[in-house]
């Protein structure tokens, strides 16, 4: 499985790129903008996508609909420091397939990537 | 990390109505602490201007561990500023606080760039404690340019092939 962060904290892709290395899942790419995000997406292909929400270029819920229009069976799942559930419901709306709020602990961040990839191998 | 954020909050919230205060009447300076990081954060509720909070490098070094979930080299500063920001974006958007259109922290080291003079402009700064140490918050009621950099002395990793981010 292939793995793409997109983060414009490098400590945020640490944290994640460890937790994805302890599920077995280390084929993982990093980027720090929308901009390099959207440019990878082609030439990685990534299944699991993790999108920080607030990223410096482009809203996250725009992101995820770019993302989901260029890879439609990629899994997203939105990462943001804010909880609210507006926030919530846009990333859904956008295509999120799941939404982990910041900060998170190991566990609760492997719980999520577990059930979405669980969910991706029902469709 | 609540035990580390909620005070942050709390004080967060302080420093806001504080400002409104402050707004309305005169304020007498307060004391600038010569603290090494500084995170500048526009906010929008419940007035329009900039969060400025400052860390002598002792408490941001701890901060920044605890986050990272390991121990960060205490040289380390973009790694440092980095979790710093990150901990104040949080806070900030825990407490309601941020502005949308201006969504990433942005963070300075003092003795790098320039803009880490930005504390000196605080009407006001409130200095407080949390599990980690000292820090010190203020506000200014006027934006300020934001979005995360990295200080000059430890540039980032360069994007490879001008695409993704090697570890």
């Amino acid at each position: 499985m292939r793995t793409l962060l997109i983060d414009d904290s490098l400590t945020m892709r640490t944290i994640q790129r460890g937790i994805l290395t302890q599920l077995g899942h280390p084929d993982v790419d990093e980027a720090e903008t929308a901009e390099q995000a959207l440019a990878l997406l082609g030439e990685f292909d990534p299944d699991l996508i993790l999108v920080d929400r607030a990223l410096p270029d482009m809203d996250g819920a725009a992101l995820v609909r770019a993302i989901h229009a260029r890879t439609p069976s990629a899994r997203v799942i939105v990462v943001a420091a804010d909880a609210h559930r507006r926030a919530v419901v846009d990333a859904i709306n956008a295509g999120a397939t799941s939404y982990v709020a910041k900060p998170f602990t190991p566990d609760v961040l492997c719980q999520c990537i577990t059930e979405v990839l669980e969910r991706s191998g029902d469709d | 990390m609540d035990h580390v954020l909620d005070p942050i909050v709390r004080t967060l919230h302080r420093v806001l109505d504080m400002s409104l205060e402050t707004c309305a009447h005169e304020a007498a300076c307060s004391h600038t602490p010569d603290h090494e990081f500084v995170v500048s954060l526009g906010v929008a509720t419940p007035s329009h201007g900039t969060i400025v909070a400052t860390f002598p490098r002792d408490t941001a070094y701890r901060l920044a561990s605890l986050f990272a979930g390991h121990e960060i080299a205490a040289e380390d500063d973009p790694e440092i500023a980095d979790a710093v920001a990150e901990i104040i974006d949080i806070a900030a958007s825990r407490a309601g606080l941020r502005d949308p259109d201006h969504p990433c922290p942005l963070v300075t080291v003092r003795h790098s760039l320039a803009d880490a003079r930005i504390p000196d402009r605080c009407q006001r700064t409130i200095e407080c404690f949390c599990n980690a140490g000292e820090f010190s918050l203020g506000f200014l009621p006027v934006p300020q340019t934001v979005g995360r950099i990295t200080p000059a002395s430890a540039p980032r990793p360069e994007p490879r092939n001008g695409k993704g981010i090697t570890p």
